[in-house]
C-alpha cells in the first residue's frame, strides 16, 4: 500500500497522534502537519525518494542546525522505498499570506530584511546560496522573527553543480537575471541579494519591480533596462537600486555592504 | 588619484621629471627594461635608490606566460622565476606558473622592499576559466601568506579580444568582485588596438567595457591601477574615480600590446609628436612648421609648460630621442588628470571634460578655418566619439 494514503501501519510506525492542518503539495513532495509525542511537526514525503538534491538539502539543514531561523530536522527515514522527513513545525504565518501588512511601512520592511540577513549571513559566508528566497518560503512567527524554509534548491558553491548549464531552478517572480539566463557559473550569494531586493520592493509597494508576468520580467532583463518606479515614501532606494542590478558584479560585494544599504 | 610614470628605458627622463619637475607621484618600473640586480646600487642616475623604490611599483610583466620564451630582447629572462626564463617542456605539472607568481611576489617584498606589490599574471584569451582558476589559486594562497603592511594588486591583462566581449567582461568582473577575494586591488592592463594611423581607440565597445571594469572595481572598493594608460585615461577618469593612472614616454608604455611580449618587434623611426592639451591629441612634429607658417601655434600651445615652450621654439631640432619631447606629454597629461581628479562631484567632472572636448573640437575648426589640415593621426578622429561616450550616460 502506498504511504500516500497514510495507512494505519504507517501512522503507528511513526507514532503520529493526529493532524492539525491540511496537507500541501510542494515541488517534489507532499507536506503533512502532524502531532508526535505531543509536538507539532511537519512531515514531508518525497516522491522521488532520496536523490542528490534531497541529500544536499538535508546536509544543509544539518550543517546549519545551530542557526535560529531555519527549521530543525528531527528524523529522516525510508518507508517502503520512499523518503519520510520530520521537521520542526514553525508556528506563524507565511509571508505570502500577510504581505499586505508591510505596505508602505519602511520600518517593518527594513526590520524584516535585517532579520533575514542575520539568518543568511553564516550560510553565505560558508559559500552556500539559497536560490529560492520568496515570501512563500518565509514564515513570520508570532514574535515577528522570520524563519526561512525550503533549502531544496540551495547550492553549495564549493560542490559540483547538480543542474546542467542552461537551466537554473528558480521561482520566476523573485529570481535574478542569471537564473533566467541559466548561467550557473554566475550563481552566488549575490543571486540571493537580488531576490531580497525584489522581496523588499514587493513588500513596500505590493507589486513586483520589473512587471507582473514572466514575459514582462524576462523582457526587462533582456533589455538591460534596470529602471523601476519607486514610491517617493520608500526609504529603501539605495538598497533596491544596488541589490537589483542585473549584473552580479554590480551588486553589493560583501554582506557588510548589503547591511549598510538598509 | 595618483599619477605614476610607467618607466621603461631612458629612466633618467622619468627620474628627472619626478625629482626636478614634480611630474607624477611615483613610478612603475617595467622588468622588460631593468635586469635583475638593477636596484642593487645605492643611486640611480644620481637619485637615491631607496627613495625611488619607496615611491615605486614593479611590473614583472608575466603577460605572455609560455610565449615569453620567444622574446630575445629585453631583460625579462634575467629573472630566474620569470616565464621567459622557464621552459614549460611538458615535464613540469601545470602549476609551474603558480610557483613563479609566488616567487615574483616574494622577490618584490624581500629583494626590493616594496610595500605595494603587483602580482604578476598572464593573459588568457581562449581558456578564460584557467585565468579565473589562477586568480582564485593565488587569492587562496594569499589569505594565509599575506604580510602586514603590504598591499597586493592582482594583474588583470585584458587583450582587445577579451575587452570588447561584454559577456567575458561580465564574467570576469563577477569573479574579481567575489566576497572571498582578498587582493587590495587590481593592476589593469588593456590592449586598446587603435585603428591604423590612430593613437587611441575610438571603439565604443572598448570605451564602455573598460569604463565598466574601472568603475565596478572601484565601486566594489578595490584599489584600481590603470596601467599602460594613454591620454584617453582622462575620459575614463571623468566618469569614475581611479586610484592610480600611469603616464609613459614612448608609445609602447601608453599602448599595451601583448605582441610585444610574445614576438620581437621594433618600433619604427619617428621624429616625434607634439602633445597638445588644446586639441587633446598628438600633432606630428613636421606639421608644426605648417601651423607656424599659418600663425596657429598659439592655438595648440600648452600653457605653463616649459618643455612645450622649448620644443615649439622655431628651429627646434625635433627628435623622438629628446627628453623634452616626452616631458611635454608627461607634464601636460599629468596636469590634466590631476585637474579632473580634483573635482569630487562626478557630474561636474564629466561636464568639465565635455567642456575640454568641445574646446578642442572648436580649436580644430579654427585651425581648418586658417587652412591647417592635419594628417590622419593628428586629425580629430577621436573627440566626437569621446563626446558621444560621455553624453551616453547622461
Amino acid at each position: 500500500m502506498s504511504i500516500r494514503s497514510l495507512n494505519q501501519a504507517f501512522i503507528d510506525h511513526y507514532g503520529i497522534e493526529g493532524f492539525f492542518s491540511n496537507e500541501k503539495k510542494g515541488g517534489q513532495k507532499l507536506v503533512y502537519f502532524v502531532r508526535r509525542g505531543g509536538v507539532k511537526q511537519v512531515m514531508k514525503l518525497f516522491d522521488a525518494g532520496k536523490d542528490e538534491r534531497f541529500n544536499r538539502e538535508m546536509g544543509i539543514y544539518e550543517k546549519f542546525k545551530s542557526i535560529e531561523g531555519i527549521p530543525k530536522i528531527y528524523e529522516t527515514d525510508e518507508y517502503h522505498g520512499e523518503t519520510v522527513v520530520f521537521e520542526e513545525y514553525i508556528d506563524g504565518e507565511t509571508l505570502s499570506d500577510i504581505f499586505s501588512k508591510y505596505e508602505k511601512d519602511n520600518a517593518s520592511v527594513k526590520g524584516l530584511l535585517k532579520e533575514l540577513f542575520v539568518i543568511l549571513t553564516p550560510i553565505w559566508k560558508d559559500n552556500y546560496v539559497h536560490r529560492d528566497l520568496k515570501p512563500e518560503n518565509i514564515i513570520i512567527q508570532p514574535s515577528n522573527k522570520p524563519v526561512i524554509l525550503d533549502f531544496g534548491i540551495a547550492r553549495d558553491l564549493n560542490a559540483d553543480s547538480i543542474t546542467a548549464t542552461g537551466f537554473q531552478p528558480h521561482s520566476w517572480k523573485w529570481a535574478a537575471p542569471e537564473q533566467y539566463d541559466g548561467k550557473k557559473d554566475m550563481i552566488s550569494y549575490r543571486t540571493d541579494f537580488f531576490s531580497l531586493g525584489v522581496i523588499g520592493f514587493f513588500l513596500f509597494h505590493q507589486s513586483l519591480p520589473f512587471g507582473p508576468t514572466w514575459e514582462d520580467i524576462s523582457k526587462k532583463f533582456k533589455s538591460g533596462d534596470e529602471s523601476f518606479l519607486i514610491d517617493q515614501r520608500c526609504e529603501l532606494n539605495s538598497f533596491l537600486a544596488d541589490t537589483m542590478r542585473f549584473r552580479p558584479s554590480h551588486r553589493p560585494r560583501s554582506i557588510e555592504d548589503l547591511i549598510n544599504l538598509i | 588619484m595618483e599619477v605614476l610614470q610607467l618607466t621603461g628605458h631612458f629612466q633618467k627622463w622619468n627620474l628627472d621629471a619626478y625629482y626636478q619637475n614634480s611630474i607624477g607621484d611615483g613610478f612603475i618600473f617595467c622588468a622588460y627594461s631593468f635586469p635583475e640586480g638593477f636596484f642593487n646600487s645605492e643611486k640611480i642616475n644620481g637619485y637615491n635608490t631607496n627613495d625611488i623604490l619607496d615611491n615605486s611599483l614593479f611590473d614583472l610583466q608575466f603577460f605572455a606566460k609560455k610565449e615569453a620564451k620567444n622574446i630575445s630582447k629585453g631583460k625579462l629572462s634575467t629573472y630566474d622565476f620569470h616565464p621567459a626564463a622557464n621552459n614549460d617542456d611538458g615535464t613540469q605539472t601545470n602549476t609551474w606558473i603558480e610557483g613563479l607568481i609566488k616567487r615574483g611576489i616574494k622577490y618584490q617584498i624581500e629583494m626590493l622592499g616594496l610595500k605595494n606589490v603587483i602580482i604578476p599574471n598572464y593573459y588568457e584569451n581562449n581558456n578564460i576559466d584557467q585565468f579565473y582558476g589562477i586568480i582564485k589559486m593565488i587569492n587562496h594562497w594569499l589569505k594565509s601568506n599575506r604580510i602586514d603592511g603590504v598591499r597586493y594588486f592582482m594583474t588583470v591583462p585584458l587583450t582587445y579580444h577579451t575587452l570588447i566581449d561584454e559577456n567575458k567582461i561580465d564574467k570576469l568582473l563577477y569573479e574579481l568582485t567575489d566576497m572571498n577575494i582578498s587582493f587590495d586591488g587590481y593592476y589593469i592592463v588593456c590592449e586598446s588596438k587603435p585603428d591604423n594611423m590612430q593613437k587611441v581607440s575610438t571603439d565604443f565597445k572598448y570605451l564602455i567595457n573598460l569604463y565598466t571594469v574601472l568603475s565596478v572595481l572601484k565601486k566594489q572598493k578595490f584599489v584600481t591601477i590603470y596601467s599602460y594608460a594613454n591620454w584617453d585615461a582622462a575620459v575614463f577618469l571623468s566618469l569614475t574615480d581611479i586610484d592610480y593612472i600611469s603616464i609613459g614616454t614612448y608609445e609602447n608604455l601608453r599602448n599595451f600590446s601583448i605582441k610585444r611580449f610574445t614576438v620581437n618587434e621594433d618600433g619604427g623611426p619617428s621624429k616625434g609628436f607634439y602633445f597638445s592639451e588644446k586639441v587633446l591629441n598628438f600633432i606630428k612634429s613636421p606639421l608644426l612648421d605648417l601651423v607656424r607658417l599659418k600663425k596657429g601655434i598659439d592655438l595648440i600651445k600648452n600653457e605653463n609648460n616649459i618643455f612645450s615652450d622649448v620644443i615649439l621654439s622655431e628651429g627646434y631640432p625635433w627628435s623622438n630621442q629628446k627628453p623634452e619631447v616626452h616631458k611635454n606629454y608627461l607634464l601636460a597629461v599629468s596636469r590634466l588628470l590631476k585637474e579632473i581628479a580634483e573635482i569630487s562631484d562626478l557630474e561636474t567632472r564629466r561636464n568639465f571634460m565635455l567642456n575640454k572636448i568641445n574646446n578642442a573640437i572648436d580649436t580644430y575648426t579654427e585651425l581648418e578655418r586658417m587652412g591647417i589640415y592635419f594628417t590622419p593621426e593628428s586629425k580629430n578622429y577621436h573627440l566626437d566619439t569621446w563626446k558621444s561616450f560621455l553624453l551616453a550616460g547622461k
